[in-house]
């Protein structure tokens, strides 16, 4: 058995953005099957069915801050902005590979409050709805920098068994910078039967730019190990990055 | 006359979709991991049938009971296989159809079917991360003695 506290509250990716930076204090996440009633004229009880659509929502409270790459930034842009659909991954069972964490393949953002009270700090209050789905995945590689090309396959992702039905892999980039004109990082997920041989089960979007999420689906088998392969092109610099897969 | 307290009540549902005790492939008790539970309401549905005329207030009983979509709380486990995250938590677990019972004393058991509306994890400075559950319960409800 395992409960977990707020210290293990260590993965909040929006858009590439990891909130983490500023101080969040409260934060929700709901799922919701639409139901409707079924029972007609002759039935004695209620009766509901699952109309087959779910929905996705989450709250976040924390102190206004607007430091370079912090909440506001992130998520300041008025409600509804152009950019669309960022990609969230969300964790509370901490950073460890394996761990598990939620991921929305496309959440807008409809409300942005900030709260001024005398005697108390700015505060400030986020709703997101999620739009398309959202998966129950385990990390493959926590965030962090990298400054070259390399893999995570000395430490990878060990499901115990393989899966036959596809899945969803989810890709954030915090930071990227340094790596010239037409520098490019591309992550990949890479999968194995036996933790020594590895095939590419997964290609992202290639990253040339900070404050980036991606999601990708794969189809088919995905073997029992999987890991993170990122290969640099251009000069060198440093990418700061997550990876996770939500197995179906 | 007996009363019931916490140590009495037990809530346990089936992990597959079952209709009956009987088909369900064993009931798991989520007992032990719920810290609260909201009103627990079996209602009868009313029209009002006063007419023109009529001084007071009436009403009729249309033939149609419901127990009422409830809640359970607690702190959040991801414990495999039996636990709130594993029986509740999964993406294919919200919207679907499970067996229940729920026992407030020795002979005050409830039990039927239940959809598992919503799903809810809520992690808070200075507390442990907590979940919700909410249910909506359809179709006939049973009562029996103690499970």
């Amino acid at each position: 058995m395992a409960n977990y506290g707020p210290d293990q509250v260590a993965l909040l990716l929006y858009g590439g953005y990891d909130l983490t930076i500023g101080i969040i204090t409260t934060l929700t996440d709901k799922q919701e099957a639409i139901l409707e009633r079924t029972n007609g004229l002759g039935a004695a009880w209620e009766a509901h069915a699952y109309t087959g659509v779910r929905k996705a929502e989450f709250e976040l409270e924390g102190f206004y801050d607007d430091a370079t790459g912090s909440i506001h930034e992130a998520l300041g842009s008025p409600p509804g902005s152009a950019s669309g659909p960022r990609v969230w991954c969300l964790g509370v069972e901490g950073t460890a590979t394996g761990a598990d964490f939620v991921g929305y393949t496309g959440a807008l953002q409809p409300t942005y409050e900030r709260l001024a009270v005398r005697d108390e700090l700015t505060k400030i209050k986020a709703g997101f709805k999620g739009t398309g789905e959202v998966r129950q995945g385990r990390i493959v590689r926590m965030l962090s920098s990298a400054t070259a090309s390399g893999a995570s396959t000395g430490t990878p992702l060990d499901n115990s068994a393989s899966n036959t039905s596809g899945g969803v892999g989810f890709l954030q980039v915090t930071d990227f910078s340094g790596w010239g004109a037409g520098g490019a990082v591309t992550v990949s997920l890479v999968h194995s039967a036996d933790n020594i041989t590895y095939a590419n089960l997964l290609t992202f979007a290639s990253a040339t730019a900070e404050h980036r999420g991606y999601s990708q689906a794969v189809t088919g088998a995905i073997q029992r190990y999987v890991a993170a392969n990122w290969t640099a092109s251009g000069a060198t610099g440093n990418i700061r990055f997550f990876a996770g897969l939500a197995r179906t | 006359m007996a009363n019931y307290g916490m140590a009495d009540f037990v809530f346990q549902m089936s992990r597959s979709s079952a209709t009956a005790a009987s088909s369900a492939t064993g009931l798991l008790p989520l007992t032990g991991y719920i810290t609260e539970i909201d009103g627990v309401v079996l209602e009868s549905i009313l029209v009002d049938s006063h007419a023109f005329g009529d001084s007071w207030a009436e009403a009729l009983y249309t033939g149609i009971r419901k127990l009422n979509p409830f809640k359970i709380a607690g702190f959040y486990d991801d414990v495999a296989a039996s636990g709130p995250h594993a029986l509740l938590g999964q993406a294919t677990d919200v919207g679907a159809e499970r067996y229940f019972e729920m026992g407030f004393g020795a002979s005050d058991v409830i039990n039927g079917r239940l959809l598992v509306k919503s799903y809810r994890r809520h992690a808070m400075r200075d507390d442990l991360t907590r979940y919700e559950t909410e249910f909506q319960p359809t179709g006939a409800m049973g009562t029996a003695t103690n499970p």
